[in-house]
C-alpha cells in the first residue's frame, strides 16, 4: 500500500510535468490501488463540496449530498470507462478495461483541481461577477485557468487511448467521438437531475 | 542475454507495440504540436489558453463576466 502510495505520488507528478512517458507506465502497470488513491482524493473533494453547497449544516442533508456525488461520479467514471473501452476495441484497439479505468482514473486529475479552485472562489470571490476592470480581469484569469485544464483534460484523455488501447490518431477521434456522446447524455441526466451543473467526469 | 541487450529489447518492443502516428500530409505539423505537450506541456497550455480567453474577451467584451458567473456556479 505504502509502496502504491509512493508510485501514485509519482505519477501525479509526472502526469503534470510529463504526461507521455507517465502514461506509458500509468497504462502498463494498469494498478488499480492508484486509481483507489484517485477516487480517495475526490471523496476528499465531495466532501468539501456538499459543505459548500448544502442548503443547510445538518448531518442527515450533508450525508445525503456527499452521497448523491460520490454515487454519480463513480457511476459516471465506470460509464465512460466502458464506453471508451469498448468504442476503443470496436475500433481494433487491443487493451484491456483495468488499463482504461487506470488511465482514465488520472484524467479526473485535472477535473478535481478544477471543481476544488472554482469551489474556493466560490467561498471567497462568490458571484455574479461585475463589468469593472477587475470583474474583467478576474474573468480573463478564470477563463484562462479553465481553458488550460480542458486542454490538460483533453491531453490525458487522448493519452489513455493511445497507450491503452494503442490506437492512431484517427481511431481515438472516433472513440472520442463515441465518448463525446456519453458524455452529452450523462451532462444532461445530472444537470437534470440537479447533482453535477457541469459533470464531474 | 546482458542486461544492456535486454534492457534495449524491452525498450525496443515497448515503442514498437504503438502503432506510428500518421495523419497523411499534416504528419510534421502533428509532430511539432506533439512534440510541446509530450513533456512540460505548460507553457503551451497556458500560452493557448490565455490567447482564447483574451480572444473571447475581444469577441464578446464584458459579456464573459456572464460566462464566469455561470461557470463558478458550476460546481
Amino acid at each position: 500500500m505504502i509502496a502504491a502510495f509512493v508510485l501514485f505520488l509519482r505519477s501525479i507528478t509526472g502526469v503534470a510535468l510529463k504526461p507521455y512517458e507517465t502514461y506509458r507506465r500509468i497504462t502498463e502497470r494498469s494498478d488499480t490501488t492508484e486509481t483507489a488513491y484517485i477516487g480517495l482524493v475526490c471523496l476528499g473533494y465531495f466532501a468539501l463540496a456538499s459543505l459548500v453547497r448544502a442548503p443547510a449544516f445538518r448531518p442527515f442533508i450533508l450525508t445525503r449530498q456527499f452521497t448523491v456525488l460520490s454515487l454519480s461520479a463513480a457511476l459516471g467514471f465506470f460509464l465512460l470507462t466502458w464506453v471508451f473501452w469498448q468504442a476503443g476495441t470496436r475500433l481494433g484497439g487491443r487493451g484491456s478495461f483495468r488499463s482504461v479505468a487506470v488511465g482514465w482514473g488520472y484524467t479526473l486529475v485535472p477535473t478535481v483541481l478544477w471543481f476544488l479552485v472554482t469551489s474556493l472562489l466560490y467561498i471567497i470571490l462568490p458571484p455574479p461577477r461585475t463589468a469593472a476592470v477587475s470583474g474583467i480581469l478576474f474573468s480573463i484569469f478564470y477563463l484562462t485557468f479553465s481553458a488550460a485544464m480542458l486542454g490538460w483534460k483533453l491531453l490525458l484523455g487522448y493519452l489513455t487511448l493511445r497507450f491503452s488501447l494503442r490506437i492512431d490518431l484517427v481511431r481515438i477521434l472516433g472513440a472520442g467521438s463515441i465518448g463525446a456522446l456519453a458524455i452529452a447524455v450523462y451532462s444532461f441526466v445530472m444537470y437534470r437531475l440537479g447533482i453535477f451543473r457541469i459533470p464531474f467526469i | 542475454m546482458n542486461t544492456t541487450y535486454q534492457k534495449f529489447v524491452d525498450r525496443w518492443q515497448e515503442v514498437m507495440r504503438l502503432p506510428v502516428q500518421q495523419v497523411g500530409p499534416l504528419t510534421p505539423l502533428y509532430k511539432f504540436l506533439v512534440r510541446r505537450l509530450k513533456v512540460m506541456p505548460w507553457p503551451a497550455l497556458v500560452a493557448v489558453s490565455a490567447a482564447l480567453a483574451v480572444g473571447l474577451y475581444l469577441t464578446f467584451g464584458a459579456a464573459i463576466s456572464l460566462l464566469v458567473s455561470v461557470l463558478q456556479r458550476g460546481f
